[in-house]
């Protein structure tokens, strides 16, 4: 149900993200801060910012490519790319990125 | 992925919106495969040390990257093969600046703890090995100058981790050129670094 999709650091804090092939929402936690991240069943574009330190927030951000069954989460720092990755999804397996091309990130 | 790539940039300088986030994801695990062996080699040719601990991971690298283009905006390429190059020279930037910042601290440890002698040894080949990464780094900046073509290739085999053929296809030269500039560039680098 809840599959891990990522994880990594940002300035030595943990972040780890998680994908519940069921609801389709997104949860980031990070040490004793959680976000979850409502995606409507996995149908809309949705971005939501978990507050770590008075200094660090960390941006979560999904996106589903139109007329696939593939979503791609992204962190974010200040709007810049911190990790992505592109996930199915139905079962909420991991798809890699370098597998997509520009028209299918494009395409509405 | 030739043709997406050009796409993406023509999109890009044309301003559509989500492009450029459509660019970055599509370099996204070429970029990384690339920081990680940057960082594999720098780490084993001028130490782990070299390497700050927030700067200690591919993630971290390409996030460096990321925002170095964010704010290179305004820098003009046209193609892929001035995409490539400004993503070889940030990667290379990047190590180098980590090893500056390196060597500044150790200058800064000798000058305000004299009489400290502990770990004296380990701050001494942290300090050479990124005196290495420096003098790297200006030799190629000379070589720039002096011989662009050699230069460029040398950046693209060596932080920008492409193939000879592709480094001949992106610069529009054949593939013996290509190899006799990097062979070029190379002993050009190793006299002038042995100097």
């Amino acid at each position: 149900m809840k599959k891990l999709i990522m994880t990594t650091s940002y300035q030595g804090l943990p972040l780890a993200c998680y994908w519940n092939s069921i609801t389709k929402n997104i949860l980031l936690i990070s040490q004793r801060h959680e976000l979850t991240v409502f995606t409507c069943f996995g149908f809309f574009k949705a971005k939501k910012t978990l507050k770590i330190t008075p200094k660090i927030a960390i941006e979560m951000h999904f996106r589903k490519l139109s007329k696939e069954k593939i979503g791609i989460i992204m962190l974010k720092i200040k709007g810049v790319l911190l990790k992505a990755q592109a996930i199915d999804i139905s079962s909420g397996d991991k798809v890699a990125l370098a597998s997509l091309n520009y028209q299918q990130l494009v395409a509405r | 992925m030739q043709h997406d790539m050009t796409q993406a940039i023509i999109d890009w300088q044309q301003g559509e919106a989500a492009s450029q986030e459509n660019m970055y994801l599509i370099i996204y695990d070429q970029l990384r495969t690339l920081a990680s062996s940057q960082r594999r080699k720098v780490a084993q040719k001028f130490g782990e040390q070299t390497i700050e601990e927030h700067i200690n991971s591919t993630t971290a690298i390409v996030h460096e990257v990321y925002i170095k283009l964010e704010h290179a905006n305004n820098e003009q390429f046209s193609n892929r093969k001035e995409f490539f190059l400004m993503i070889a020279r940030t990667i290379h930037n990047i190590l180098v600046d980590q090893a500056r910042k390196n060597a500044a601290q150790k200058r800064q440890v000798e000058l305000t703890v004299l009489d400290e002698r502990i770990d004296d040894d380990i701050n001494m080949a942290v300090f050479e090995q990124s005196q290495q990464m420096i003098d790297l780094g200006n030799a190629l900046q000379l070589m720039e100058t002096q011989f662009p073509r050699q230069a460029q290739s040398m950046q693209l085999k060596y932080f920008g981790g492409l193939l000879v053929k592709e480094i001949s296809a992106l610069l529009a030269i054949s593939i013996s050129s290509a190899e006799k500039d990097i062979a070029f560039a190379k002993s050009w680098l190793k006299l002038r670094l042995s100097e």
